[in-house]
């Protein structure tokens, strides 16, 4: 095994206590005698160089499917009887509870609870894993969105991705460890894929591929020009051959390493040695794997692709399996906005034709291929909404209970973990923080997240802060 | 002045007035019940009320208060007015109204009769909204008062700032005490080259050319003692401060402070065609080193300041493009709800920019973190409220569309060159035709024929964009002079404060004022502070005694440009450090809040914010007091020991290594490359595309293909479609206030360097440059250009591989050899970077 790749002395040697008992003997005490400078030069080709992680991992990555805006748990997933009695009776918030305007059925042997917004998702009741006990520290998307993706809402912290590339690595050198596809640039923006104090090469990398109905594709090549193929700018080199460009990388690369042993420590050079050689074989990669032509009908047709309303997210989630297969270790993808305050009736119903056949098909597809086992798939938003109305036809912010789930990577399925109260207003049974649902995808993922640090600004650093316990109910 | 007086009406929000008693009695409410309100359920609902959350046009019929407000187009009802009544109007399905209503056909002339009644009678009506209890705050003020960014910022005095052989100024005193207590050392101070570098990018956003770099080292590496190497730096400093480089450099970074985009962003992205005037201010601002509470006052209050001249005047107003040039959802159909949300975001940047201090996170409840109550948001809210915003756009495109402000013959410049002859011509002839083209359309439809109504609204926005254009200019051709700003209201609106920030919830009334929690008990509202004498003898030297405006904002500015606050100095003082050494002392920089990080040198922050007011806010007097510092002169070398102790230097005992902005990477390759042109542009290069919005009437590819080599700040900035080049490097997208950009580090900006063609063509004129000297000197001399220095024994043996490897491997000439060395130097981290 490679060391870690710390270019911060006393960082590596937090790391190396927390692998020391794993780690297949490499000398980690000379490592920890380097200097900074010497520990990155000695780590130059191994940034992201896959590593083990703390104990038998039950995901090898991550796709999490993030539906901004907060999703509304009692219309989707969290079922309220006691809702739809209390129909229009005063609540004790201000507004009158609203009823779900959807019917409920129970789905699979496990007998799930699931609208009948998701019936293309019901049918994989079985491998889902409801948590329907979430909640977090604040009810507006910018601070909920920036907790949701690093733990915290109010300083710049690492994003759970970040964190996964710096315990695990990645196993595609050629590809960015972690693509976020079609971030927003609102709501705490490049903060939910960014790296804050880790190392840069754990920052997450934007793909931008068309998200839009078929219909609209045409008005879109209108409006924005031809959709780029590769999902990012640049992708290609049209002026040199790749003998001449590889000598040219070479003279740059060797310029920064110049200036990184002079000025003995800088993560800006080391970010960028390491992001131009990355970027030189994501020349070959990209292309590749956003290629969809090797894909047939019956597989496009799973996802909905060419499908009008499919199509959008349909791409992403086929991306999403084509990035999982190539080894890239964190995904995600993005669908929004999910914040009905009114015309909750039209536009959530909107919302689930979109996402929920994609969503399936992504489901089955991984499945199929056996890489369900290993891929842990997340879905939901920075918060849910409230069972009580907001202007009549839609609900409010909701972060004190909510549903969010998680299928494959060695979470239970068709099991349901965590309740809200009868309203479903609050969660008051399992309920389940941020910090524990970041601290349950470290442990499938084989990490401790007490155990996985950065020392920052005098402190051990943890993506669960000095909360977090991890839900051992929900492990399969 | 081609101000909207429509406007003024269509703005009686929330006055539940007791309007017309009279009218209210039992019999009229009768008529209204039996005679009106079914005939408004069964024919306008539908389109215009709460519950079907429409409003076309702007307006709902569901409320009196909705009624009497109107939609877009003015009052749909004025009490005993038949010709003012615009809803009465439409009722008449007359050919010279605008509108003919209900669109499904009209109504029998009975109804009709009895609208016409009902109005006479002085339109009673019940629907009144009502009002909720008052909101009570939790906020402890007195408490709240004792947070150290309240407080009044103390003098140190000059015998207790640390006296030390290392330091050099009392910044430095404060700087080396604090190293101490921390059991941290500086580093060496920066050797001349790296310091002059630093001092081109930092003051100018550009590299030194190599001729004066040469100088300027030699200069400073000569001078025989501490003391004249000192003046040597500081007439560098003065030098590049004198530049107009700096007005462009650091008015961009107000543009980031102040969220200045060319588009409103947000759901239709329209283009701001005017938005520029605001842009050349702020640089001309920071170039004339205009005192900061003078730009302060002309940002918030230009328009009422009193002037000496026209040519002032035209200025001051320009400045409040401040308010203007935000994001705006101007599609909105409900005319009401984005006024609401204009005044957030003009609360919102006026707060942040000026004052750290989040006071919109008050609008639906009392801050949560900071003493704020949600009554101070609504005595900011009654300010802007009595306020109107003037930011254009075409009424065809964008339901919310206003006029602009018409400063011609007052002074400024034009921003368009004026147009000959057969120019007009074919502009008049292209309104008349799209006029002529309009009518028939109407005329068809009245006569039955059906005209789909998508061509009907490109037909209007044909005849409104032709009549825009030709509105830009005079009878003669001449291009006149419009701006994005604000005026008062002729009357202050009386403001509620509103349930969870909903306009259908008002409570009490809010007086206007300032926030609490930096006044005196009982003394913010404006009226409280026209009390005090001091503050009257401020507002009275601004002009003639009595000065006062009516909406407030005037005082507003007063309020906030007033030495006599704690933030403002202190939050513009820390600015100013962030934009020097790449962070603030407080690191939040928009935020003085409870969420924000305190100072790391507190006594430093309040030195600073002291100094600045005595200097009359001279922004370029406390530059150049930083640039001076030994603390700004320090390498920016590592060091074990203290990087263990502090690894995010926040005590400064080193020069913080920086990335380049995004402007300033694009700026410096353009410059090493000979291809910068330093002219400042006519206007915005958005005109070539017209107005409209983004994806409608004016295209993403057609903006992207606009290219110029002036500086990036004059770069077409519309939301959204930022250049390519300033996305990849972290521009910011003007959603909101950045006062500290993000910097990140990706592939992207790597594939970017290596295969954009922008970037080959910078590597290609470089070639040609460095192909003018002798072949044994083109390496060094390219290395100079680029990166301010030549190479060393190394860098030259690794050119020489390089040179060799493409050559074994490649049949490339020996120019395009050297363009692909130049474009690696360009790559070189170093070149994007300063020490």
């Amino acid at each position: 095994m490679k060391p870690p790749f710390c270019h911060n002395m006393t960082t590596s040697l937090s790391r190396r206590d927390a692998l020391k008992s794993l780690s297949a003997g490499f000398g980690f005490l000379a490592f920890a005698g380097l200097s900074s400078a010497q520990a990155a030069e000695e780590n130059k080709n191994s940034a992201l160089a896959p590593r083990v992680p703390h104990f038998e991992p039950k995901a090898k990555r991550v796709i999490f499917l993030c539906m901004r805006g907060g999703p509304s748990h009692v219309d989707t997933l969290d079922y309220k009887p006691r809702l739809k009695r209390d129909h229009g009776r005063a609540s004790s918030y201000g507004t009158p509870w609203m009823a779900s305007p959807w019917e409920f059925k129970q789905h699979g042997q496990s007998g799930l609870w699931i609208s009948e917004l998701l019936p293309n998702l019901a049918r994989h009741a079985d491998d889902l894993c409801l948590l329907r006990g979430m909640h977090c520290d604040q009810p507006a998307h910018a601070q909920a969105m920036v907790q949701m993706h690093t733990g915290n809402f109010q300083f710049v912290r690492p994003s759970v991705g970040a964190w996964t590339l710096y315990g695990l690595g990645t196993e595609n050198q050629n590809l960015p460890g972690y693509i976020s596809i079609n971030p927003p640039t609102a709501t705490g923006g490049a903060q939910n894929y960014g790296n804050a104090f880790l190392p840069a090469a754990c920052q997450g990398t934007k793909f931008t591929i068309q998200d839009s109905s078929q219909r609209n594709r045409m008005i879109d090549r209108l409006r924005r020009g031809e959709a780029n193929p590769y999902g990012i700018n640049n992708a290609v080199n049209e002026q040199f051959s790749k003998s001449v460009q590889r000598s040219q990388l070479d003279l740059i690369t060797a310029l920064n390493r110049e200036k990184l042993q002079q000025d003995k420590h800088n993560p800006l050079v080391e970010g960028a040695i390491e992001n131009f050689e990355l970027a030189f074989r994501m020349q070959d990669a990209v292309p590749e794997v956003m290629d969809l032509s090797d894909e047939t009908e019956e597989t496009l047709a799973l996802y909905g692709i060419n499908e009008d309303s499919t199509d959008g997210f349909g791409r992403q989630c086929l991306l999403a399996r084509r990035f999982a297969e190539s080894g890239v270790r964190f995904i995600e993808l993005g669908h929004g906005s999910w914040d009905q305050h009114s015309n909750i009736q039209t536009a959530l119903a909107d919302n689930c034709v979109e996402t929920d056949k994609p969503i399936a098909g992504l489901i089955a597809d991984l499945k199929r291929r056996d890489l369900l086992k290993d891929t842990l798939l997340l879905w939901g938003g920075e918060f849910g909404r409230t069972p009580y109305s907001d202007s009549g036809t839609g609900r409010d912010h909701n972060h004190k209970g909510y549903t969010m789930w998680m299928a494959g990577g060695g979470v239970k399925g068709g099991f349901s973990f965590g309740a809200t109260d009868e309203h479903g207003y609050e969660a008051v049974e399992n309920k389940m923080h941020v910090h524990d649902w970041h601290a349950t995808i470290l442990h499938l993922l084989g990490l401790d997240h007490e155990a996985l640090t950065y020392r920052y600004a005098g402190r051990e650093m943890r993506l669960t802060d000095v909360a977090g316990s991890v839900a051992r109910e929900i492990l399969a | 002045m081609t101000l909207s007086r429509r406007i003024f009406l269509a703005f009686s929000l929330l006055i539940v007035a007791s309007h017309s008693a009279r009218a209210q009695n039992a019999e009229g409410i009768k008529f209204f019940e039996s005679n009106i309100r079914p005939v408004l359920v069964e024919h306008c609902y539908e389109c215009h009320s709460t519950k079907s959350d429409k409003a076309r046009g702007g307006l709902k019929v569901d409320s009196r208060d909705a009624m009497l407000r109107g939609g877009d187009s003015g009052p749909a009802i004025v009490s005993e007015s038949l010709t003012k009544s615009l809803l009465y109007g439409s009722l008449l399905y007359g050919d010279d109204s605008d509108y003919q209503m209900p669109p499904k056909g009209k109504l029998p002339d009975s109804v009709i009769a009895d609208f016409r009644k009902w109005i006479l009678m002085g339109a009673p009506d019940p629907r009144v909204t009502t009002i909720n209890a008052n909101v009570d705050t939790k906020v402890d003020l007195e408490k709240g008062r004792t947070f150290w960014a309240y407080q009044t910022p103390v003098r140190t005095s000059p015998s207790k700032i640390k006296s030390s052989s290392w330091a050099r100024t009392p910044i430095d005193g404060f700087v080396v005490a604090t190293l101490d207590e921390q059991g941290l050392a500086p580093v060496d101070d920066a050797d001349a080259r790296t310091l002059v570098r630093r001092m081109f990018f930092v003051i100018t956003g550009l590299p030194p050319a190599p001729d004066e770099m040469t100088d300027w080292t030699k200069r400073i590496d000569e001078a025989s003692s501490e003391q004249s190497r000192q003046i040597a730096v500081s007439q560098l400093v003065d030098q590049l401060l004198e530049s107009p480089r700096y007005g462009e450099r650091w008015g961009r970074h107000w543009m980031d402070v102040a969220r200045f985009a060319e588009s409103t962003g947000g759901d239709q992205n329209n283009i701001y065609q005017h938005a520029w005037r605001y842009r050349d201010y702020l640089i001309d601002a920071f170039n004339n080193d205009k005192p900061f509470d003078d730009f302060i006052r002309e940002q918030i209050a230009g328009d009422l300041l009193p002037i000496k001249d026209d040519r002032e005047w035209a200025d001051n107003v320009i400045a409040t493009g401040f308010l203007a040039v935000g994001v705006k959802l101007v599609g909105e159909e409900d005319q009401q709800k984005l006024f609401a949300d204009l005044i957030d975001e003009q609360i919102d940047t006026t707060t942040r920019a000026f004052l750290g201090t989040t006071v919109a996170c008050a609008r639906c409840h009392d801050h949560k973190f900071d003493p704020i109550p949600q009554e101070d948001y609504y005595a900011l809210a009654g300010i802007f409220r009595a306020t109107t915003t003037y930011y254009g756009l075409i009424k065809a495109q964008a339901r919310q569309a206003t006029t602009l402000l018409d400063l011609t013959g007052l002074g400024p410049p034009h921003g368009t060159p004026a147009l000959s002859k057969k120019e007009l011509a074919d502009l008049i002839a292209d309104r008349d035709a799209a006029r002529a083209e309009l009518d028939e359309a109407m005329k068809k439809i009245r006569s039955g024929v059906n005209v789909f109504r998508g061509t009907l609204r490109r037909l209007r926005s044909q005849r409104d964009e032709t009549e825009a254009a030709l509105q830009g200019y005079s009878e003669a051709g001449e291009p006149r002079v419009f701006a994005m700003g604000t005026q008062d209201r002729e009357f202050p609106l009386p403001t509620r404060l509103l349930v969870r920030g909903e306009l259908d919830k008002p409570a009490q009334e809010v007086p206007r004022g300032v926030l609490q929690v930096l006044s005196p008990a009982g003394r913010h509202t404006l009226a409280a502070r026209m009390k005090d004498s001091s503050i009257r003898r401020r507002l009275d030297e601004l002009g003639s005694p009595s000065y006062r405006s009516i909406s407030g904002r005037l005082e507003l500015a007063d309020w906030i440009a007033s030495p006599d606050n704690p933030l403002t100095a202190r939050v513009i003082a820390n600015r100013v450090w962030h934009w020097m050494f790449g962070r603030g002392l407080v690191r939040t920089v928009d935020d003085f809040g409870q969420t924000g990080d305190a100072p790391t040198h507190p006594e430093l922050l309040d030195f600073l914010a002291i100094r600045l007011i005595e200097n009359n806010w001279s922004i370029k007097s406390l530059v150049r007091e930083i640039a001076l510092t030994r603390t700004w002169q320090l390498a920016s070398s590592f060091d074990e020991s203290n990087f263990t102790t502090d690894p995010d230097n926040r005590f400064l005992w080193r020069m913080n290594k920086r990335r380049l902005e995004a402007e300033v990477v694009r700026d410096a390759m353009l410059a090493v490359s000979g291809q910068l042109d330093l002219n400042r542009p006519l206007g915005t290069y958005l005109r070539a595309v017209g107005e409209g919005g983004v994806g409608q009437n004016v295209f993403e590819p057609v903006i992207r293909g606009i290219t110029a080599n002036t500086r990036s700040v004059y770069l077409p900035r519309v939301r959204n479609v930022l250049p390519e080049i300033l996305d990849v490097f972290d521009a910011p997208d003007a959603s909101f206030v950045t006062g500290s950009r993000e910097t990140t580090s990706s592939p992207l900006q790597s594939l970017f360097l290596m295969n954009n063609p922008f970037v080959q063509r910078q590597a290609e004129a470089l070639t040609d440059r460095v192909s003018k000297y002798p072949a044994s000197e083109r390496l060094e001399s390219a290395c100079m250009l680029a990166l301010g220095r030549g190479p060393s024994e190394t860098e030259i043996d690794l050119a020489m591989k390089f040179i060799s490897d493409v050559s074994n491997a490649s049949s490339l000439t020996t120019e395009q050899k050297l363009a692909a060395y130049c474009q690696a130097l360009l790559c070189a981290a170093e070149f994007s970077s300063i020490d």
